[in-house]
């Protein structure tokens, strides 16, 4: 059967629910999913109460569940464990065995094992569908690719990110720049670096900002032709679960018709 | 020096809240002629001066420097014009002696034939007749209260213009200094220049001044010679003082002697 | 006559302080670019060596660092020119855009137009904001202080208008739909030159040349101050039109710079208060003397951050404020003994 009255506190947990949980297991999920910019499943979650994670609003629900993610107050969750209501705290996965084990842990909790494993493999399958169409760029190197978001912000090693451009067979720029966590790159570097692909977020981009004016800066127009630059959608990667071979496809799709693009040009 | 043109005021009315500070006040001053401005505190003599001078107008009257109404002059024409010395001057910034009566010579700065040269005879005129030139690198404020009184009165004459209206310049002077500015104007009147002095030196006034203008209260009490306007009467009713009075080389002189009785 | 050329001398030195620094700016960055050869050619003269290498550190050249260095440049002029401006009206040695609040409401006007997407509509808005803000400033320092306030009248006004621009800043930016706006107040408070386009040169050009050549027409008003207002009036100055030179000039110069680069402070005390002496005290003279002072100061300031090695890049703002604010202590200290 299951535990009923599930709710959940954290988006990416939010997300898990939707896909492995049924309808009637959900009694609340948080206000951000149903934010569109955010997420993919914010008409699904639609039907849904919503939370902002408090306490009492919580206990209204009665839950025989509740997923929390990595920085759900701590305070909260002590909190509910007094009261004797199972939590389940859910890590943040940086790499596919990381996300396949989460899928599979929260699928047992909500008593629907099964689920998880139709969507790994679904998942596999879409992998092995890349795997099997492979690219070279002529020299036989690996493609670097940057990522650039507002305030020059990228994915430095070990982040999720970097594992995706991994999976894509992309070799990521701020790992070979060794650039610190959490760190910047450099509107320079990245231009004198020239890597093959230059990989920019949509997130927000109507809303005007510095950070955005950043991304927009006029000299990468200039420095990188169309076909170098590609646009992944940010609810594909914010949380570490099936969409992220979106963004894997994505980036993938992008190599192929930059490498299409330089042998004809050659 | 441009020659000295005449001012005439007629009829100025000034009031500051309710109070008249200047009412129907009558005034002229041609070339050649030093004339004193007098009254005692608070009779209206610097708002005068500084009307005539352009720098302040009046509620009401007409001011007409020549035959121009001074509301029509350009400024730069008007300054080239008249030459005014406010009470308290004093100089903000650390400027050496010679740069402050260098400007002096703003106003003649878009003359086309004014020159750099003319420029610095002007200043070095100027320091000159005051006796500072040998001061001219030494920074204002570093100078002596008579010294500096020199230095800004050689900026007046710097200007070169042909009216020069002073407020107070002598007030606080050693006798040295005071005697040597009153013979200056008389000078730069001899030379053709109309000068209008605001004294509170009545002795002074008296022998040195071709005419007065006696003011109380905002008003114009007398006009005239030093003798008719400083008359005994006079300088009881507005001043409330007793006066001697003699000749010395065929020249009369007056000495405030005593506080009127009764 | 003297003067004159000890004057003379004075500008070129610092012209060339200024070009000396605007070459070795354009030497920094985190690309290794060999700055000379780039120069080269730029002008033309290329060696055919690496013709692709040379052509990225040409287009680094041109897009990133020259922008870099010729904002450092304007923004710093303005400054400079401003603060001298400012002190020689107010006869006030503590006067700057920044202390006295128009630095801070320049932001707050440039921050309501950007955030509002007033200025992703009309390019012109952002250094219009900054500018309208910048004027709102001075007129409110004239409201509180009045003419001829004291020193201390004057500071205590720019105090309370830094305080409300400040505070009404932050406001706008925790109130704007973008999730990165509040963090970028520190941008907007502590200002920066990095990474700005051609594109923001040719937006506050224009405005801030307007605002020297008003400022530059003061000069000799300025001077006239000196005496006093009525002996400057009696000299032929009008005064209403030397405020409205010096504060029209001061607004678009420090406006359109704010507006693209935040608030920098200090920069209009320390230059003219050191170039003073140099000038003969002179208000007129410090004018431009300030501007290429300023200029210096700025681009030097640029070239420390980049020099000191940090991970996270440091703001300018905070680097003048090393230099500027002991600067102001020492400065406050010096005029209580003498005046107060």
């Amino acid at each position: 059967m299951g535990p009923q009255r599930v709710v959940s506190l954290n988006l990416c947990a939010d997300e898990l629910l939707l896909l492995l949980g049924s309808p009637q297991q959900i009694a609340s999920l948080t206000w951000l999913v149903k934010d569109p910019a955010l997420s993919w499943s914010a008409q699904n979650a639609a039907a849904f109460p919503s939370n902002r994670g408090h306490v009492e609003e919580i206990l209204l629900f009665e839950p025989e569940l509740v997923l929390a993610g990595a920085f759900t107050a701590s305070t909260t969750l002590t909190l509910l464990q007094r009261l004797n209501i199972p939590v389940l705290k859910l890590s943040m996965p940086t790499e596919l065995q990381q996300v396949k084990a989460q899928l599979r842990q929260v699928a047992t909790a909500l008593g629907r094992p099964d689920v998880a494993e139709r969507v790994i493999a679904d998942m596999d399958r879409r992998l092995d569908k890349l795997a099997s169409a492979a690219v070279m760029v002529p020299g036989s190197r690996r493609p670097v690719a940057a990522l650039f978001q507002p305030n020059g912000l990228t994915a430095t090693a070990g982040s999720l990110i970097d594992h995706i451009f991994d999976m894509a067979g992309l070799t990521n720029l701020a790992v070979l720049r060794d650039l610190p966590n959490y760190g910047r790159l450099p509107l320079e570097t990245l231009v004198f670096d020239q890597p093959d692909l230059l990989v920019m977020s949509d997130y927000e981009q109507q809303l005007p900002s510095l950070a955005q004016a950043l991304v927009r800066h006029p000299v990468l127009a200039r420095t990188f032709a169309d076909t170098r630059r590609v646009v992944v959608p940010a609810q594909t990667w914010t949380c570490a679960g099936p969409n992220m071979i979106t963004a894997v496809e994505i980036l993938h799709k992008a190599m192929r018709v930059h490498v299409q693009d330089r042998v004809n040009a050659s | 020096m441009n020659p000295g043109l005449r001012i005439t005021a007629e009829n100025i009315c000034l009031k500051r809240g309710e109070r008249a500070v200047l009412d129907s006040v009558e005034f002229n001053v041609v070339p050649g002629e030093v004339v004193g401005l007098l009254g005692p505190n608070g009779a209206g003599k610097s708002t005068l001066l500084s009307i005539l001078a352009g720098v302040a107008r009046p509620d009401s009257g007409v001011v007409s420097l020549g035959t121009t109404h001074l509301g029509q002059w350009a400024a730069p024409a008007r300054a080239r014009a008249i030459g005014y010395l406010p009470q308290h001057a004093d100089v903000y910034w650390s400027l050496t002696v010679w740069n402050v009566v260098a400007l002096g010579r703003l106003p003649h700065r878009d003359q086309p034939d004014n020159t750099l040269e003319a420029d610095h005879q002007a200043i070095e005129q100027a320091l000159r007749r005051t006796e500072m030139l040998d001061f001219a690198e030494r920074p204002f404020n570093s100078l002596s209260g008579g010294e500096r009184m020199r230095v800004l009165v050689a900026r007046l004459l710097a200007v070169g213009a042909g009216l020069l209206l002073a407020d107070e310049p002598v007030t606080g002077l050693d006798p040295y200094y005071q005697l040597e500015f009153m013979d200056l104007f008389v000078d730069q009147a001899a030379g053709g220049a109309g000068v209008v002095l605001v004294l509170h030196d009545l002795a002074l006034a008296a022998r040195y001044c071709s005419r007065l203008v006696l003011l109380n209260a905002g008003t114009v009490i007398a006009a005239g010679a030093p003798a008719e306007v400083l008359s005994d009467d006079r300088l009881h009713e507005v001043y409330r003082i007793d006066a001697v009075r003699g000749v010395y080389g065929g020249q009369p002189f007056l000495v405030p002697w005593q506080r009127s009785l009764s | 006559m003297q003067a004159r050329w000890a004057y003379g001398a004075l500008l070129v030195v610092l012209s060339v302080a200024v070009v000396v620094l605007a070459v070795v700016s354009l030497s920094q960055g985190r690309a290794p670019l060999q700055i000379f050869d780039l120069l080269f050619a730029l002008l033309g003269e290329v060696e055919g060596a690496n013709e692709a290498q040379l052509d990225l550190g040409v287009l680094i050249l041109t897009e990133l660092r020259i922008p870099r260095m010729l904002l450092g440049i304007m923004v710093g002029a303005s400054l400079g020119m401003a603060g001298a401006a400012m002190q020689g009206l107010l006869r006030n040695p503590l006067a700057e855009p920044g202390i006295v609040g128009v630095s801070g409401c320049a932001a707050l006007g440039a921050v309501l137009v950007f955030y509002s997407g007033l200025s992703a509509q009309f390019m012109l808005a952002l250094p219009v904001g900054g500018i309208l803000g910048a004027w709102v400033a001075v007129l409110l320092l004239y409201a509180l202080a009045g003419r001829g306030a004291s020193i201390l009248t004057l500071i205590l006004a720019g105090v309370a208008i830094n305080a409300f621009a400040g505070a009404m800043t932050a406001l706008v930016l925790n109130l704007s739909s973008s999730p990165f706006a509040f963090l970028e107040i520190i941008f907007w408070q502590m200002g920066s030159v990095a990474d700005r386009s051609m594109e923001n040169i040719w937006l506050c050009l224009p405005l801030m040349m307007i605002g020297w050549f008003m400022l530059w027409r003061a000069a000799p008003a300025l001077d006239a101050l000196s005496l006093g207002e009525d002996t400057a009036s009696s000299l032929g100055f009008n005064l209403p039109g030397v405020q409205r030179l010096v504060i029209g000039g001061t607004a678009l110069c420090v406006g359109s710079g704010v507006a693209v680069s935040g608030v920098i402070g200090f920069v209009g005390l320390v230059v003219p208060h050191l170039l003073r002496p140099w000038v003969g005290h002179r208000p007129g003279r410090l004018l431009p003397a300030s501007a290429l002072g300023g200029a210096a100061l700025v681009l030097a300031a640029d070239i420390v951050l980049r020099v000191i090695p940090t991970d996270t890049e440091l703001k300018l703002g905070v680097v003048t404020a090393l230099v500027g604010a002991p600067f102001f202590l020492y400065l406050v200290r010096k005029l209580r003994q003498e005046t107060l």
